[in-house]
């Protein structure tokens, strides 16, 4: 891929302003993170045809078969409370389900803190890496893997993964979803800029399929099985277990009964 | 911490002017006063000791340890760097399950060493050490919950 090629599509000012496109990389993640430390501008996008070592939380591995999807990082400097932090993993993923929807036309569902499905398969996975200086969080870097074109995974994930091709019938450009995605991205940043987190929460609840559902949630050493409530103000999970509501920030959450 | 080492300070304080020697060593804090019994202090860590000075030799040399003035200026506590927990969220202290801790008590750091994560929401924050110190005290399980502001670690400047 050609920077040429990339930008070609893009109707964003800020995002993918300055983009360093690679055919093949360890992470993008972990470049995009050694720009934002040397000063690197808001909305730089690393972007890359492979991953060498593609990871998802807690050290897993993210495939993707080179040059069918889309696997990006890119820096956000966000004026945002700590406490609120989580935020950015709710508006990450519901910027994507917006673009897939925009272009797909088929309506992609949110599961909680941001993962992306389409008719219950997941389509995209973001991880998302906090940078402070001093107790200050100085920039944030959002990593997104889309399949996009991608016909067959490994047979471990074959059941639970997708892409926008096999949903849709039909391959895509990727760089035209690559600047549709963006556009959301940045259209929908302002919210975070200005607090207006609400409105982050309530466009992810739009796309949610997990409010009223049965599911389990694993910490570290722990399993608790409840009914998934609603977002909390800080954009953490509020589960029913029995009588009492708990609310959760960080965890595997499994949707058990629909 | 061994016998001769306590011993060691009890020599320390004998000789010296400042009423009491407190040390902290990999979660164990030790308090020697030369105060009498009745001026016993309080401990905070479970594996804690409180010893007191031995009386002084009957030497006639010796500076009987009544005749430190009350008022002598007390040794400054001994304070530790803390390193507190930005955001509310999930302390790991390992990148991956089934990987090495990132540091272990007793280990020298750097300035900019990786700490520890903690996540909040998938959105993973490394923890770095803000000074070179040595970790004398790891404050949170792996997996543990933590708020705002919350101690994970203590690091004595080295």
């Amino acid at each position: 891929m050609t920077i040429e090629d990339i930008k070609k599509h893009l109707t964003t000012t800020e995002f993918g302003k300055k983009i360093y496109a690679f055919e093949s990389i360890d992470t993008t993640n972990t470049y995009a993170k050694t720009l934002a430390l040397q000063g690197s501008n808001e909305g730089t996008l690393v972007i890359a045809d492979d991953q060498l070592r593609g990871r998802g939380r807690l050290g897993r591995t993210w495939f993707s078969e080179k040059g069918k999807n889309l696997t990006f990082s890119f820096i956000v400097k966000p004026n945002i409370p700590p406490q609120s932090i989580g935020v950015l993993s709710l508006y990450a993923g519901v910027s994507v389900a917006a673009a897939i929807r925009e272009v797909t036309g088929i309506t992609p569902e949110c599961k909680w803190p941001n993962d992306v499905f389409i008719n219950g398969k997941k389509v995209c996975g973001i991880l998302s890496e906090g940078i402070f200086t001093q107790d200050k969080l100085s920039a944030v870097v959002i990593g997104i893997g889309l399949n996009v074109n991608q016909s067959e995974f490994p047979s471990e994930i074959r059941e639970t993964a997708t892409s926008l091709m096999l949903a849709a019938g039909k391959v895509f450009d990727r760089f035209q979803v690559l600047a549709t995605v963006l556009e959301h991205l940045e259209s929908l940043y302002d919210n975070i800029q200005s607090n207006r987190i609400n409105k982050i929460l309530s466009l992810w609840n739009r796309y949610n399929r997990m409010f009223g559902k049965y599911i389990s949630v694993s910490y570290q050493n722990t399993v608790i099985r409840g009914i998934a409530k609603q977002l909390a103000d800080d954009g953490g999970l509020i589960i029913q277990v029995n009588r009492d509501e708990q609310k959760v920030m960080a965890a595997d959450v499994t949707i058990i009964k629909e | 911490m061994d016998i001769s080492y306590l011993k060691k300070l009890i020599r320390i304080l004998e000789k010296s002017n400042v009423g009491e020697i407190e040390v902290e060593e990999e979660g164990l804090r030790i308090r020697i006063s030369k105060n009498s019994l009745n001026n016993i202090v309080a401990v905070s860590q479970p594996a804690a000791v409180t010893t007191h000075a031995a009386p002084a030799p009957a030497s006639p040399s010796a500076q009987p340890a009544e005749t430190v003035p009350p008022t002598a200026p007390a040794l400054p506590e001994i304070k530790y760097h803390e390193i507190n927990s930005p955001i509310v969220g999930t302390v790991y202290r390992a990148p991956a399950p089934d990987a090495d801790p990132y540091v272990e008590v007793g280990q020298i750091v750097q300035k900019g060493t990786v700490l520890c994560i903690v996540e909040a929401m998938k959105l993973m924050n490394e923890i770095e050490s803000d000074m070179a110190g040595r970790i004398v005290k790891i404050m949170v399980e792996n997996g543990q919950p933590v708020e705002y502001n919350q101690t994970l670690f203590l690091i004595e400047p080295v």
